[in-house]
């Protein structure tokens, strides 16, 4: 009985599956989790619980990922680190870390060809501060969208909604965004910009 | 420079100069092992306490007059993940036993019950609390119409009574308030909401009672992350500060008349969690657990969508529903074991398909397995003239295989089930983060 057998095979350890090596697993950390880390990191604004967000995800994944059920396993991490994000028992306690941070550790550049924020730190920590204040479904959004450059259809699909939808959210956060900058000194600066 | 172009460029650099921790790698790997061992266990676990809690309060209801005892708890189940130990559960058992909460200081009907724990065969006792039934919070005269569509069978159109309690839940943490990790740890209908900025906790029993609480302040353990009353009537906080990853269980007396809880008993983890399921309080047979792991998972399969619907919906390993429903599964898309239903709107009807997705609720369609063994799920509704979610819907699917299903009100985000009556919603309104309002639904259902 296939019940049973299943059963048996939890409490025994015993399966019949064929599974991919650990050594698959490992590569798959190696070669993914530097760019979850720093997704996560936009995701939530903290490098402590982005670093959680990726060991859960992979947590997840590696099940069916051993099972030789993935093919692709890149996407797979991202939209568990995603819905990890904007989970709603997780997003409380990321909110309460985000009211505990005093800093930012906005890391350097270690590559040459990236441009280095460092003298434009203010801006983009307001920037930012602001979008982390966002719903996290919207922020979620708009950093598929925009920064992942994920089309409107890859976005519905890691959220689980419609295209619709991720439209909307992205209105309406880019909205609240640009709200919230109005006021200062970079608002302005890009109120200059679109005109 | 535009302000998509700055997310964008700024999000990429951030993302590219990016430097995890030197030992995340090998962390990565350790929790996973960590994790897929703590399935396992917990898929036997699981399985045990969900009996244990149907054995003791189907007792309490049928034999609530057979002892005087007060104890919560004294027996020991060591294959049980209880985290308090034996002498806390003494010190537990040594506290004098305290009126539970009232408004006016009545005289409130303790019972008991008395019967032998189905792991350990030994005795165990357990309070049960008969709330008063005076200080009821009126309805507040809101109502929501809600209509049954499911495909399977035609049920009345009913109505969803909203009781008069609504709470913001807050746009900052300072003034952040939720519904505790289990909505209904005990089976009792009753209900806790805390606010782990100032230390409140509001108690809402089924009969539409509900009391406030002020514990004292400054907590050196740090602030609430979930909070309970137990069958003995005492209120269980779970504490974490935000840079530690362990938690104490402080365990309070109440004083209802003057909105006190006073401390009796606290006691620290020794380990320690980061994941988000971490903290959560439930009762056992045995004592307090203050989670270390997913709190359950369930199966289910749809019969309109080619499944059976399993005689009793069992939590069970993520392992097993997967060889048992995922592979069928027209629309698997997703990673992990357990199974749920995902709700559609089509031709204003709505049709449940199998998906399979994360063992914890937040990862698919959020859902609750009740003390029946049935699931309560929920989803946000897309309707065909709205691009957003206008709406939710609530689905009942029960252990005989009929399910019904159900829509309450605009932009509900997230939906607890208690005990066949009420349901905790969390909503959001214009310009706010979000509010949490405990609702009852029409007995008709």
């Amino acid at each position: 009985m296939r019940v049973l057998k299943g059963v048996t095979s939890v409490m025994t350890g015993i399966n019949e599956r064929i599974y991919v090596s650990h050594d698959a697993f490992s590569d798959a950390v190696a070669t993914h989790h530097r760019r979850l880390a720093g997704l996560a990191y936009l995701l939530c604004g903290d490098k402590t619980v982005a670093e959680d967000l990726v060991a859960e995800a992979y947590a997840k994944v590696w099940p069916k990922y051993r099972q030789q059920q993935v093919e692709d396993v890149g996407p797979y991490l991202r939209q568990a680190v995603v819905n990890l994000a904007t989970g709603r028992l997780r997003r409380l306690r990321l909110e309460r870390r985000e009211t505990q941070r005093r800093t930012i550790d906005w890391r350097l550049a270690e590559d040459r060809d990236v441009p280095s924020f460092e003298a434009s730190v203010d801006e983009r920590d307001e920037l930012w501060q602001a979008m982390w204040r966002l719903p996290a479904d919207q922020r979620a959004v708009i950093v598929l969208r925009l920064v992942e450059d994920l089309s409107e259809e890859a976005t519905a699909k890691v959220l689980g909604t419609r295209t619709g939808t991720v439209k909307s959210r992205l209105s309406r956060g880019l909205a609240t965004l640009r709200a919230e900058l109005s006021t200062t000194a970079f608002g302005s600066d890009m109120r200059g910009d679109d005109q | 420079m535009n302000l998509e172009d700055r997310i964008r460029s700024q999000g990429r650099a951030t993302m590219q100069s990016f430097s995890p921790s030197p030992d995340l790698q090998s962390r990565v790997i350790t929790h996973t092992e960590r994790r897929i061992r703590q399935r396992r266990q917990t898929a036997v676990g699981v399985i045990v306490g969900s009996s244990v809690m149907l054995m003791v309060f189907g007792v309490i209801l049928v034999n609530q007059n057979s002892s005087n005892d007060t104890e919560f708890a004294a027996a020991s189940d060591p294959s049980a993940p209880v985290v308090i130990p034996t002498v806390a559960a003494t010190q537990m058992a040594t506290v004098p036993q305290t009126v539970p909460p009232t408004i006016a200081s009545t005289t409130v009907p303790v019972t008991t019950a008395t019967l032998l724990s189905p792991t350990t065969t030994q005795p165990l006792v357990v309070t049960s609390v008969v709330a008063p039934a005076a200080t009821e919070v009126p309805f507040d005269g809101r109502s929501i119409a809600i209509s049954h569509e499911d495909s399977l069978a035609q049920v009345a159109a009913a109505t969803i009574n909203e009781l008069g309690v609504d709470i913001p839940i807050g746009d900052s943490d300072a003034t952040a308030l939720f519904p505790t990790f289990n909505f209904d740890p005990t089976g009792s209908g009753t209900v806790t909401v805390a606010s782990p900025s100032d230390d409140r906790v509001m108690v809402a029993a089924p009969t539409g009672e509900r009391w406030n609480y002020s514990l004292p302040p400054n907590d050196p353990s740090g602030r609430i992350w979930d909070a309970a009353v137990g069958p003995d009537g005492r209120l269980y906080v779970s504490r974490t500060s935000d840079e530690a990853s362990t938690f104490t269980l402080v365990v309070h007396e109440l004083d209802a008349a003057n909105g006190r809880a006073t401390e009796v008993l606290r006691h620290d983890t020794d380990w320690g969690c980061y994941e988000s399921f971490c903290g959560g309080i439930l009762f056992n047979a045995s004592g307090v657990d203050v989670l270390d792991t997913p709190a359950e998972t369930m199966t289910y399969a749809d019969p309109a969508a080619g499944g059976r619907l399993l005689p009793q919906l069992t939590p069970d390993s993520p392992e097993w529903i997967e060889d048992e429903r995922c592979q069928a599964a027209p629309d698997s898309g997703f990673f992990y074991g357990t199974v749920v239903s995902r709700i559609t709107l089509n031709d204003g009807r709505h049709q449940f398909s199998v998906t399979c997705t994360g063992a914890d609720a937040h990862m698919g369609t959020p859902f609750s397995v009740q003390a029946d063994g049935s699931l309560i799920a929920f989803s946000g509704l897309t309707g065909p003239t709205s691009e957003d979610s206008p709406s939710g819907v609530v689905g009942h699917f029960r252990a005989d295989g009929t399910h019904v299903s159900f829509e309450v009100g605009p932009k509900i985000v997230a939906v607890t089930y208690a005990d066949g009556q009420y349901l905790g919603i969390e909503y959001y309104e214009d310009g706010s983060y979000g509010h949490w309002r405990l609702v009852k639904l029409n007995p008709a259902l």
